[in-house]
């Protein structure tokens, strides 16, 4: 596709944009070819942009590099080979242990900062994915950005940055060497007449008067602005008890906070040095420091001891034991949430039961027996990947001579990677891994009592977000995957990290539905989020899960088009026709 | 030359043909180490600051390509002029790394320590100055291997400053844990060598090094405080070290200390088990809370000085101040649990911290009320030190109270990690801590080169500074309480936080100009070394023996013999004298009397604050802690 045949579109769509805004259809289908033989419908591409924002939109955007690279373009990139997209999409890591040069390119680019696997996607799934990325996204449709594409950087323009800020530079530099003659000036006259022309002295303590007004009108003005934004509307039961002690905390410090400042600033103005004035000799005085020692005391004391009552209230009490639970996973970059299915028990999970295909890793017999077929495919194609070594480091030393610069110092960096035997230490240690791993299968496999493989995870739901019944106590089971996350929901007052090795909890009653909150803040686009909020890497910042709060009858309606993990196969794709025109939350499990 | 150092010095004063190396690089004078301290920590500080306004661009502007990046950080970094994911997060590590440790730890300890503790307790020097001089160059190796992981392939660690396994311990999570990360460990290693080295000598110097007459109880609030430090810092820093050792362990050995239950992306199920990265935690904030302590109190101390030679009053409660300093001292080790709240940490264990956390705002609350009443009726003279001093207590005062929020577990669940949480640090730590700096920098700066800096910018310095701090970091309490996570690339995925976007740009605007004012405060500081106005002996007055010590600052510190001690260090605007000041080192030539104790006596002017001495239960309590004599 061109350039210009692009921006035509574009303008071409933008019109058209303002025609069909208000359809809730938002795709145009713009493809001007056929993706892996299969033309493109808007239902594709509107499945594409689900599956898109489940599982890509974490790490990749449409334009601009996130964590991924910008994926505009993608299709031509790799010279239409689907079947390398494919494989790539599906198990990157297997790809890049065949030996294949793109994969492991594009591994070394990204200093081995390796991607997710999607084995869950199918292959119309993968084509829906690309369609939608090579029908530019969301497209012009929607007024120019969806949510998932970086908006185009908008470069400053080069006369501004050259003219205009290098006059600005020059001139702030005239005015400071100015400012200084003048002072140094002033401070000759001074020096001949012997009087001070400027008292510093007065201006200083007038200035700290000036500020005093500005500090406390700035406060106040931005809280008249912001009121609106602080502390939104709790929407759990325990958030309200917490906004109130919120609101006791404010009333203790505030008033301390305007005293003490204005003092402060007034007694610096107020005191300042006159001439044959003495200060006032007055060392210590014992009785002030007991009051001001006592009374912050007490204060004190009635904040801890009501923050001590309601933090062993949210969360130590046992309310928890009863409730219904839900499992919280999180991972590089993303949750998921399992639902215990039918049997209301959630079934045991492992990190070591985890593949693209039973992401949480769920206890299955099955699954597990089948996990260490593949662990051992994977160590045979590790070992082929080290017998290769001699040969890859032979070719890229072959393949030096042409290059110069930038390119010549990473293949060289490159090559001592292979002679300093790092690669190799690498994959051998992915054998022993992959072995530890294997024995702990097999092991986990032979208990007999207390074995894991109840069965009872089995039908558990893997879904990509959670629903909630409203005014039902609900318990987050918290489990990470990789590092450490923390789950933040801002509107329950609640958040708990999610820790790896570690398992967290957090209970709390839901008692503002999501149809509710928007009516409170007028918004019939909001939702309820759960964010990450502790640091775990590049795409920090992207990791969010939907939260719906609903009433009972949609809540069961939801549920029943989970379908369960290891149920069997008819009833699976039963489950799946049933939800196909729903939404993807089964397939959407990355 | 060693020896030279050590004892030579009473008889033999004057200058020594010293070489250049020995002189100004290899030096072994603390007044040398604390200059040579004080410069690294202002280029320290300047990357920092010029990190953060990086950052900040970002944080305004998500969407706009700013050309000055790509040429400061190339185009891998941030090609187009658009800050790179991953960098962001590395240029919010590095900030934090370089201000914590190397600006407020290294360059304010470090140079307060060095020049202040020999001067003010009247010592020739430092009790072990080859110590003193390797604890430099520990510190300035550190910040070269730190620095250096700006170049590295990968960048520069970039797991935020407190470094949590398992993302810090697996170089496979994130393109920062690599080659960066190790570099960061070291560095921090051969940064709490040089703290370790510093601590020891300042400890030792003011235990056993004091003059005649220099009694704890006459020992200026300056020393007390950078003494209590040292304390601090060689209680702590070990403990860091072990948990750092561990990490280093976990990364290159295959240990399991940190690390258990993992899989990972690219890497499959991990072998290691067993671990536990709240472990890591609770090691990091052992060191990591006494070193919020390490960081303000040299600060608190340099505004009691300060304050009290500029309002020409004595400093209000010597007693409680140095009691209220104890107390910090010693609830500042376990209260390091209040950054674990929500961790995974057993909630019992929650709520005890949630106590002694509240606690300890019980002695800062007296330390700002001191302040208060230290101004109150003095006769302020607004020097630069003076205003910066004025500026820190602000801070204090609005950064403490935010604390009572997050020191409360129950208020944290909200407030965990979102900006209030970065508002509340960078005003109480940060800017009060950086204000100590500047006011320790213009108030001892005629003790260090002799000259004064220029006072009309260090007015503008000033204003310029604390206007704009107040701008950046204040409306930063509000973001958090709508409940904005910290360390946030861009909300393109959270469309809801869009309404920051206004004030995210007034942020960036105001750091921009907090930046542009240190522009003034380099130019002042580095011109007035070569050409600022000379320096008289005593400049502002002060009572306190830095002061008695010649301009040209011999090796040895007092040409002839150390002087004697006579009296309490702020012996400021006393009825019984015609001055308003009397230094330390001058006796009383009538009456040897305690002022110290018998001020009321000596105030004439009775209609202003009658005592009424009636035996009550404080006053017994007030002569059980005090007794009659000193």
């Amino acid at each position: 596709m061109s350039k210009k045949f692009k921006q035509q579109s574009k303008w071409l769509f933008l019109v058209l944009g303002l025609f069909f805004v208000q359809q809730s259809f938002a795709y145009k289908n713009v493809l001007t070819r056929p993706i892996n033989g299969v033309e493109g419908t808007d239902e594709l591409i509107e499945k594409g942009s689900t599956l898109f924002a489940a599982n890509c939109a974490s790490c990749h955007a449409l334009k601009g590099k996130v964590v991924g690279p910008a994926l505009a373009g993608v299709i031509d990139k790799y010279d239409q080979d689907y079947e390398w997209l494919n494989a790539w999409i599906k198990n990157n890591q297997k790809l890049i242990k065949s030996g294949d040069a793109r994969a492991n390119a594009i591994y070394d680019e990204y200093n081995g900062a390796a991607m997710n696997i999607f084995e869950n996607l199918s292959d119309d799934d993968i084509n829906s994915i690309l369609m939608w990325i090579d029908n530019d996204g969301d497209g012009p449709t929607e007024g120019g950005q969806g949510p998932v594409s970086l908006p185009d950087p908008e470069p400053i323009p080069d006369s501004l940055f050259n003219n205009i800020n290098w006059a600005i530079v020059i001139m702030s530099l005239l005015i400071f060497i100015i400012i200084l003659m003048i002072f140094g000036i002033l401070e000759l006259i001074s020096n001949v007449t012997g009087k001070a022309i400027i008292n510093w002295n007065n201006i200083n303590a007038y200035m700290m008067l000036v500020f005093l007004v500005g500090f406390f009108g700035l406060v106040l003005y931005e809280y008249s602005v912001h009121k609106q934004f602080l502390l939104p509307e709790s929407a759990s039961e325990h958030g309200i008890e917490l906004d109130k002690m919120m609101q006791w905390t404010f009333a203790a410090t505030l008033p301390v906070f305007f005293v003490t400042q204005f003092l402060l600033f007034y007694f610096s103005f107020k005191y300042r040095q006159k001439p044959g004035r003495k200060a006032y000799f007055l060392s210590h005085n014992n009785n002030l420091e007991y009051v001001w020692t006592i009374i912050p005391a007490i204060v004190l004391a009635v904040l801890v001891s009501g923050g001590f009552k309601m933090w062993n209230q949210i969360l130590r009490s046992n309310a928890g034991e009863n409730t219904k639970k839900i499992e919280v996973f999180a991972y590089q970059f993303g949750w998921n949430a399992r639902y215990p299915g039918a049997d209301g028990e959630l079934g045991t999970a492992n990190y070591n039961l985890i593949n693209g295909m039973n992401p949480l890793g769920v206890a299955n017999k099955e699954h597990a027996t089948g996990l260490i077929t593949e662990l051992g495919q994977d160590i045979v194609s590790t070992q082929e990947a080290i017998d290769r070594l001699p040969h890859e480091l032979a070719k890229l030393k072959s393949t030096l001579g042409g290059l110069v610069g930038d390119d010549r110092d990473a293949r060289l960096r490159k090559i001592a990677e292979y002679t300093s035997g790092d690669k190799e230490d690498d994959l051998r240690l992915t054998i022993r891994a992959r072995n530890t791993q294997i024995e702990r299968l097999k092991g986990a496999l032979k208990v007999e009592e207390g074995s894991m493989f109840t069965g009872k995870g089995d039908d558990d739901q893997v879904v990509g977000e959670i629903h909630l019944v409203k005014d039902e106590l609900i318990t987050f089971k918290f489990r990470a995957r990789d590092v450490i996350h923390s789950a933040y929901l801002p509107y329950f007052r609640t958040q708990m990290n999610v820790v790896p090795g570690l398992p967290t909890e957090f209970t709390f009653r839901p008692i503002k539905s999501t149809e509710d909150m928007r009516l409170i803040k007028g918004d019939p686009e909001f939702d309820y989020y759960l964010v990450c909020n502790k640091i775990c890497g590049n795409a920090h910042f992207n990791m969010k899960m939907k939260v719906v709060v609903e009433d009972q009858i949609s809540y069961d309606k939801w549920m029943n088009e989970q379908a369960g993990l290891f149920v069997k196969k008819e009833e699976t794709e039963n489950a799946e026709t049933e939800s196909t025109e729903e939404g993807t939350e089964t397939v959407a499990l990355n | 030359m060693s020896t030279a150092v050590a004892h030579a010095h009473t008889d033999d004063h004057h200058h020594h043909e010293e070489s250049f190396l020995s002189k100004y690089v290899f030096s072994m004078d603390h007044k040398m180490i604390s200059k040579q301290f004080l410069i690294t920590g202002i280029i320290m500080g300047l990357i920092g600051m010029g990190m953060s306004i990086a950052f900040r661009l970002q944080l305004a502007y998500p969407d706009t390509s700013f050309p000055i990046l790509e040429w400061l950080f190339g185009s891998k970094w941030a090609p187009d002029g658009k800050l790179d994911a991953g960098y962001y997060m590395a240029l919010v590590t590095m900030h934090g790394t370089i201000m914590v440790f190397y600006v407020l730890t290294a360059g304010l300890s470090g140079t307060f320590a060095n020049l202040l503790l020999p001067l003010q307790i009247g010592a020739r020097d430092m009790a072990s100055p080859f110590m003193n001089m390797l604890s430099y160059w520990f510190f300035l190796l550190s910040s070269i291997v730190l620095l250096s992981s700006l170049f590295v392939e990968t960048g520069p660690a970039s797991g935020g400053w407190t470094i949590y396994p398992p993302l810090s311990a697996l170089p496979k999570a994130m393109p920062g844990s690599g080659m960066g990360m190790t570099l960061w460990l070291s560095a921090i290693i051969l940064f709490i060598a040089s703290s370790l080295l510093g601590g020891i000598n300042y400890i030792s110097t003011v235990l056993n090094m004091r003059t005649k007459g220099m009694s704890m109880t006459r020992l200026p609030l300056t020393v007390w405080a950078l003494f209590l430090t040292a304390v601090l810092g060689l209680l702590s820093f070990p403990v860091l070290l072990g948990g750092g050792l561990l990490l280093l362990f976990d990364r290159g050995f295959g240990t399991s200390f940190y690390l258990s239950d993992i899989y990972l992306g690219s890497a499959g199920a991990l072998e290691h088990t067993g671990g536990s990265p709240v472990l890591f935690q609770h090691l990091f904030w052992f060191l990591g809370h006494p070193e919020v302590y390490i960081i303000i109190m040299p600060a608190l101390g340099i505004t009691s000085e300060v304050i009290a030679i500029n309002s020409r009053k004595p400093i209000f409660g010597y007693t409680a101040m140095v009691i209220s300093l104890l107390g910090i001292a010693f609830l500042s080790f376990i209260v390091w649990g209040h950054h674990m709240f929500i961790t995974g940490m057993n909630p019992l264990l929650g709520a005890v911290f949630l106590v002694t956390t509240l606690i300890i705002a019980v002695p800062s609350a007296v330390k700002t009320f001191n302040y208060l009443a230290t101004l109150w009726r003095g006769n302020i003279r607004f020097t630069n030190a003076m205003m910066f001093a004025i500026g820190l207590v602000s801070f204090f005062i609005s950064g403490g109270l935010t604390g009572i929020f997050l020191g409360n577990a129950t208020l944290d669940i909200q407030l965990h990690d979102t900006y209030f949480v970065v508002g509340h640090f960078h005003i109480v730590m940060g800017c009060a801590a950086i204000f100590g700096m500047l006011a320790g920098i213009y108030h001892w700066f005629p003790k260090m080169f002799g000259r004064l800096m220029n006072k009309p910018l260090g007015y503008i310095h000033f204003w310029l500074t604390f206007i704009s701090a107040y701008l950046v970091f204040f409306p930063m309490h509000f973001i958090g309480l709508a409940g904005v996570p910290r360390r946030y690339y861009a909300f393109t995925l959270l469309p809801e936080y869009g309404v920051w976007a206004d004030v995210n740009v007034l942020m960036t605007m105001a750091a921009i100009l907090g930046g542009l004012a240190q522009i003034v405060f380099i130019y002042n500081f580095f011109s007035s070394i070569f050409i600022g106005k000379k320096a008289s002996q005593n400049p502002w007055e002060a009572n306190t023996l830095e002061w008695t010590t010649p301009v040209e600052r011999i090796h040895g510190n007092w040409p002839g013999e150390i002087p004697t001690v006579y009296r309490w260090a702020y012996d400021y605007s006393n009825p019984a004298y015609e001055e308003d000041f009397k230094m330390q080192n001058i006796p009383d030539e009538d009456h040897e009397i305690e002022l110290f104790e018998t001020e009321t006596k000596l105030t004439p002017s009775a209609e202003d604050e009658p005592v009424n001495e009636t035996v009550n239960f404080f006053t017994l309590i007030k002569n059980w802690f005090i007794p009659r004599t000193v």
